[in-house]
């Protein structure tokens, strides 16, 4: 467990991404999965199949 | 060869689950309806502020199970971290620096002055109150050292506990308060 130093640092398990935006944790997953040649298609429409 | 798997939805939960198939050797593709990547988590550009758009919280601690994955996957690095210095509280008389320990707490300008008092006489003796001791205070409710403050003393505690636990200060015991 890491406890915040009272005078230095408080809460020092904070983390949030510099840049602004809990969604840059998925822009580095997006990349990831490039990077292992999957694909990650934006504006895509899928339709449930009842048979 | 075999056949890729489809994941539905670029959030968080969809990307993640596609990280972890793709580290395995699968073929995967990830298809989401909306133009940005984020899901419940996308955030938006307002006169030269990001705005989360859903979540205006998430419990991404470095022990949380979203960074284990990116650890996981070697690609925590990647992924820059604000600094406690860089983080402010905005109210409508400007930004306020985020206390970063007791001292800080003394000039916190978004609190009046008498509350700052109140906070250092309950936050002080807390601070170094041993693990053990805390452990004692896991069935105490938070409240029960908050619930007699005034407004903005109390406030602080709220705040607090919304910044660090995503919850409301009548859902945290002492002990887990004191140890965080």
């Amino acid at each position: 467990m890491i406890r915040a130093n009272p005078f230095k640092g408080g809460t020092s398990e904070f983390a949030y991404p510099d840049n602004g935006g809990y969604d840059s944790i998925s822009h580095v997953l997006s990349d990831y999965i490039l990077l292992k040649n999957g694909e990650v298609d934006t504006q895509q429409s899928v339709k449930k199949n009842y048979c | 060869m075999s056949m890729p798997i489809i994941v539905i939805g670029a959030g968080v939960g969809g990307l993640t689950i596609a990280a972890l198939l793709s580290t395995e050797g699968h073929k995967v593709r990830v298809l989401e309806k909306s133009s940005k990547l984020g899901g419940r988590t996308a955030s938006v550009k307002f006169r030269n502020h990001i705005l989360d758009n859903g979540f205006h919280i998430m419990p991404f601690y470095k022990k949380s199970a979203i960074f284990t994955v990116l650890k996981k996957l070697k690609i925590d690095s990647n992924l820059i971290l604000a600094k406690v210095n860089d983080i402010a509280f905005y109210s409508t008389c400007g930004f306020h620096g985020y206390p970063k320990g007791i001292l800080d707490l003394l000039r916190l300008s978004l609190l009046p002055f008498k509350s700052r008092v109140k906070l250092l006489r309950i936050l002080f003796p807390l601070a170094f109150t041993s693990l053990e001791k805390t452990e004692l205070w896991d069935d105490v409710p938070l409240t029960d050292i908050t619930k007699n403050l005034d407004f903005d003393t109390n406030a602080f505690f709220e705040s607090v506990c919304m910044l660090a636990f995503a919850d409301t200060a009548d859902h945290i015991s002492l002990g887990e308060f004191t140890r965080t």
